[in-house]
């Protein structure tokens, strides 16, 4: 038995086996009722995508070139095909495949030459990895719990992710305000930074205790059965709350049609932020129109009445797609990214706006601008979207011609240009990550840095102000989709201010509108 | 069918690198059957894990034999990319 601990944690309390990721569950997805030779074929070229999108230098890029030649390698594809057509599954022959060639590499007496069988194992890891199969999901016990152990985390990796199975994560690298824990939140598993996990082995008991940041590896009996009984008394989705009075509206944020569903069922009082990047993330190739239009209608039916903020593809900074080109650049938080990317890109932003559209012929549903800038960028968004309007009047596709256009405030340009933003548009949805990230020059992924990533800084808070003045001097609502709004020490401020709505991850409703009903202004 | 043996000079033998670009020489001789052969193994020069087994190591001597309409040229090629691998 062993203890770790950490002050950089969030909430909850987690059993399970460690998985180390990369081999962490592949999500099964529908599709893949494929041959396990497509399977194989379409993981090899998911594979050689997903190394053409990563950017590297140096050491780094050299390794990805020879992995990426490795994936067109004949000795390995016709290896794993022969198994295939000798009836193995397409997973299995990879494994094999793996084992057996690197197995050719035990004969070289050359310590160096010899270790390049990691990178066989690598390649053939990854190729794992990018099949969506069921045979992936149900070649290990799928009931079984798992607490993922990682390095680091990036949002393409956890997107891949069957949360099903997944009840916490530890991780070296990471904050408090980086994706995973924003995901953790959402589906109300503790995650815990900060732990050096080189000591962690795939298959070892873990105890995850993200209230007080402590990690037990490997424990006794008597520690297990502790930890038994306060698992049993602790609930990480509060009961939806009583009737009562709210003085804001609690909004949820969500990333998937299933954190939606558990949105509604927790009582929010919509959604305050649909983030639309996963469906991009999932597949290899960019979606369809008629793939998002399910997807958001679907979210939309479930939403009824409550509104469903989407946002349009925020990618750039450090969300990639593989399948999609973008220039390498120095500074991506500064660069080509969100709203830039699709004003410049038509083809990727109309079927998108098309999409919405139609399904707001099913909900009530509020499109969201990220990253916005200037108002020209506003002025041209709206253009595109009437444009699209009346394309679908062309073609007698439903919509509602009353469909709400808001922007995301993020950018301290945004900020200042608030009171003209305000004219152009139905709302305004305040990132407070992305903002307090800006304002305060500081990387919220840097731990160096971490003390001026701070929400409550004079500077973020005098813009917090500026951004509520403007709204409430055109009359548009403000809300704050930031970690910021379920801060319970920050709600009063945010009341304060005039924000009209918080909108919080799915586990946090119901607990910050008991927060907010305490809260006298 | 040409033949000719060279022997690995660079000190951490034909690693990684060299070797992907090796393959992509030999990818670009299509149509020209291209093999390497070290101690009692012979592998196909388009496999880039093929030749990595070999674990060519410096002062191994390594024939390359090519079979095909560029046969010359490309055991040539590959001969001197083999010569200039320096680290």
């Amino acid at each position: 038995m062993e203890r770790l601990s950490t002050h950089i944690s969030t909430g909850g309390l987690a059993r399970g086996t460690a998985l180390l990721y990369p081999d962490a569950p592949a999500e099964s997805f529908s599709e893949s009722s494929e041959s396990p030779l497509e399977t194989f074929r379409s993981a090899l070229s998911a594979s050689s995508r997903e190394i053409e999108g990563t950017v590297a230098e140096g050491t780094l890029s050299e390794i990805l070139s020879a992995h990426l030649e490795m994936l067109s390698d004949p000795l390995l594809t016709e290896t794993v095909e022969a198994d295939i057509r000798k009836g193995m599954g397409a997973r299995e022959a990879v494994e094999a495949a793996s084992e057996e060639i690197s197995s050719m590499f035990d004969a070289i007496d050359d310590e160096y030459l010899r270790s390049r069988k990691d990178d066989v194992r690598d390649v053939c890891r990854r190729i794992i990895r990018n099949m969506a199969s069921p045979a992936a999901a149900s070649s290990s016990d799928p009931e079984q719990d798992v607490i993922v152990v990682a390095a680091e985390l990036f949002p393409s990796d956890t997107v891949r992710m069957d949360f099903s199975r997944v009840r916490g994560f530890v991780l070296e690298k990471g904050s408090v305000t980086s994706h995973v824990a924003i995901l953790a939140r959402g589906y109300g598993i503790p995650a815990l930074f900060g732990i050096p996990v080189g000591n962690i082995h795939d298959g070892d008991r873990l105890l995850v205790d993200g209230n007080s940041g402590e990690l037990i590896i490997n424990p006794d009996a008597g520690t297990e059965s502790h930890f038994s009984e306060k698992l049993t008394s602790f609930s990480p989705f509060p009961e939806a709350g009583e009737e009562g009075e709210c003085p804001v509206k609690v909004y949820a944020n969500a990333g998937s049609i299933a954190e939606v569903r558990k949105a509604m069922e927790n009582g929010a009082d919509g959604v305050g932020l649909f983030r639309s990047e996963f469906l991009y993330m999932k597949g290899n190739a960019l979606p369809t129109e008629d793939v998002q239009y399910e997807t958001y209608a679907e979210a939309a039916r479930l939403c009824g009445e409550k509104p469903l903020t989407i946002r349009t593809l925020d990618i750039g900074g450090d969300k990639a797609l593989p399948y999609l080109e973008l220039p390498r650049e120095d500074n991506p938080f500064l660069g080509f990214r969100a709203i830039r990317i699709s004003l410049a890109r038509p083809e990727l932003f109309r079927p998108q706006i098309r999409a919405i559209l139609r399904s707001s012929a099913h909900g009530r549903i509020r499109i969201l601008l990220p990253m916005i800038t200037r108002v020209e960028e506003v002025l041209k968004a709206k253009e595109i979207i009437s444009l699209c309007m009346k394309e679908l009047d062309g073609e007698h596709l439903p919509y509602d011609p009353e469909v709400e256009i808001g922007v995301m405030v993020e950018t301290p340009a945004s900020v200042l240009i608030a009171e003209e933003l305000a004219k152009e548009v139905d709302f305004f949805s305040v990132g407070t990550n992305d903002l307090t990230q800006y304002v305060m020059v500081a990387d919220r992924g840097n731990s160096s840095v971490a003390s001026y990533y701070d929400v409550t800084d004079p500077a973020v808070m005098r813009a917090l102000s500026i951004i509520a003045n403007a709204a409430a001097k055109e009359h548009i609502p403000v809300g704050i989709c930031g970690e910021a709004a379920s801060d319970a020490a920050l709600q009063p401020d945010l009341l304060r201010m005039g924000f009209t709505s918080l909108s919080v991850p799915c586990s946090m409703v119901s607990q910050t509108r008991r927060n907010l009903m305490t809260i006298k202004i | 069918m040409i033949r000719e043996k060279v022997t690995v000079e660079a000190p951490n033998g034909l690693h990684a690198r060299p070797v992907t670009e090796l393959v992509q020489l030999v990818k670009s001789f299509s149509g020209t059957e291209i093999t390497l052969s070290a101690g009692d193994r012979t592998v196909r020069a388009n496999s880039m894990l093929s030749i990595l087994s070999l674990g060519l190591k410096q002062g191994t001597a390594v024939e390359v034999a090519a079979d095909g309409p560029a046969e010359a040229e490309a055991v040539e090629a590959i001969v001197s990319l083999i010569r200039s691998v320096k680290d």
